[in-house]
């Protein structure tokens, strides 16, 4: 337990964490700590390795080092990956698991929360969201959009400690990718997930992020914390200090 | 809408014609009384015929009794052996290579020692069926498992799926199409194995009803007969298509 007056606990731990495909070295010496309800962003470009740092933080590689975890983790992939063969409801509901109520709120609620079966969670999410109209649905019926919002709410039903994003907005187009990314700072606020999200796009990072870091060839290096108050209007994308800061990660990026 | 009515007109005006210049060949004397081959006034005849005896709706009832539950049963052993020999690489070692070399015979030609070994009854016919199909859906459903995309299997890892919601949540549902495509090509082929089975040792059934004719050489009733089973087969195909649109609508993305 950590003592009340110190940094907030960890969720996610990396040391000297190293990957290698065959001879070729991915992840190079990566340490990060991601601390509880963080926001953190990792920005780098295509082939730098963000999408495998997520993969082993989520357990599906293993690489050399230290690689701790302190929760639930999940993922929300580049595409949405939602099981086509299931309705939206259906494909929140197989996200949910059985230790997912805390038992604290089980028995304040005479368990009322605890007695609800997976598909009733589900419905409760996407309603909270607005997609209950969407639940009957087909993932082949909705849009880019909408999917990915089905693929997000699929990630946090299980109340997770650890969301990781793998450029969930990459494949859609700019405008539907900023009213995303205000939906998602909605919605993680009222979470009480860390978010590890990871994006070649330098404006998505600094409207989202509490945190940046940069990848280049495999090494990790943090670079600023985004001070701007939550939450953050789409003007603040032409505010001096936002540019000055997007500048700043640019640079980063350049060598 | 409007396209599909046109081409469901297209295939009733094609039928339409080939009756009317099946007719007009006896009528002009191209198909004379003496030729075996039967006119459609012959066969007409020869329907009404098997009406009246009361053979249409006995030997229908009989060959659906066994075409029935010869794909229910073949389907879903193929299935289900399809499902676990494509996820599990020893038991397809194991099993592959027995299949394969039966698989690769000509389903007829093991119906006599079938019908030898576990006698000349239903469910010997039963069995038949379902053996032929069989094999096609263990094929499909083997092919489907075994190709299973992988950025679902990462899916549920990340959920933390246990080995049966793996298979209830992921593979089975997966290989779905697999199946459907491996059961309709199954279909057509418990016809086939139907009728040989009745053919041989049968006292009822379309292709009982067919041995009998060809053996006092009625064509007329014969061509009846194969029409009666080509309607037959045309209609379980369609009722199988329609069922499996039903049962999983998202096997069809048309409208996406």
């Amino acid at each position: 337990m950590a003592d009340p007056g110190s940094h907030p606990p960890a969720v996610v731990q990396l040391e000297k964490l190293t990957f290698s495909f065959g001879q070729e070295p991915v992840l190079r010496d990566i340490s990060l700590t991601v601390t509880e309800r963080e926001f953190v962003v990792i920005v780098g470009k295509s082939g730098s390795g963000k999408s495998t740092l997520l993969r082993i933080i989520d357990g599906l590689l293993t690489g050399e080092g230290e690689a701790r975890v302190q929760g639930r983790v999940r993922m929300v992939f580049q595409e949405d990956r939602l099981f086509p063969w299931y309705r939206v409801r259906q494909n929140v509901a197989v996200a949910v698991t059985r230790d997912a109520t805390p038992a604290g709120e089980a028995a304040v609620a005479g368990s009322a929360s605890a007695r609800l079966s997976d598909t009733e969670k589900a419905m409760r999410l996407l309603e909270e969201l607005g997609m209950r109209e969407l639940a009957h649905r087909y993932p082949h019926q909705l849009s880019g959009g909408e999917r990915q919002r089905v693929a997000i709410a699929r990630a946090f039903v299980a109340r997770p400690q650890i969301v990781l994003m793998d450029e969930p907005f990459g494949a859609l187009d700019v405008l539907t990718r900023e009213q995303m990314q205000t939906w998602l700072l909605d919605f993680w606020q009222r979470n009480t997930a860390a978010v590890v999200f990871v994006t070649h796009d330098v404006e998505e990072a600094l409207i989202l992020g509490d945190r940046i870091l940069v990848i280049v060839d495999g090494r990790l290096r943090p670079v600023l914390n985004v001070n701007f108050p939550r939450p953050r209007p789409q003007r603040l994308r032409y505010a001096p200090e936002f540019l000055e800061a997007k500048q700043r990660v640019r640079e980063q990026l350049a060598d | 809408m409007e396209r599909k009515r046109t081409s469901v007109l297209i295939g009733l005006g094609s039928v339409a014609a080939f009756l009317l210049l099946w007719h007009l060949a006896a009528v002009w004397g191209v198909l004379s009384p003496e030729s075996s081959i039967p006119s459609l006034s012959a066969v007409t005849k020869a329907a009404r015929n098997w009406l009246s005896e009361g053979f249409l709706s006995r030997d229908l009832a009989a060959s659906l009794m066994r075409v029935i539950p010869g794909i229910v049963i073949g389907s879903a052993c193929g299935g289900l052996l399809g499902l676990a020999t494509g996820r599990i690489g020893i038991l397809y070692q194991i099993v592959g290579p027995h299949l394969h070399m039966w698989r690769a015979l000509p389903a007829v030609a093991v119906v006599p020692l079938l019908l030898l070994i576990l006698g000349v009854n239903e469910s010997t016919r039963i069995i038949v069926v379902s053996l032929g199909v069989f094999f096609p859906v263990w094929v499909s459903a083997h092919e489907g498992s075994a190709q299973v995309d992988p950025r679902f299997l990462e899916v549920a890892r990340d959920l933390d799926f246990s080995p049966s919601q793996l298979y209830v949540r992921v593979i089975f549902p997966a290989t779905v199409p697999f199946i459907i495509a491996g059961i309709r090509t199954g279909i057509g082929l418990a016809y086939i194995m139907v009728f040989i089975a009745e053919w041989i040792g049968a006292n009822k059934g379309i292709g009982y009803r067919l041995s009998v004719a060809h053996s006092v050489l009625r064509t007329d009733h014969m061509v009846f007969g194969l029409v009666v089973l080509g309607v037959l087969a045309y209609c379980t195909d369609a009722v199988y298509r329609l069922a499996a649109r039903r049962l999983f609508p998202w096997t069809e993305k048309k409208h996406g």
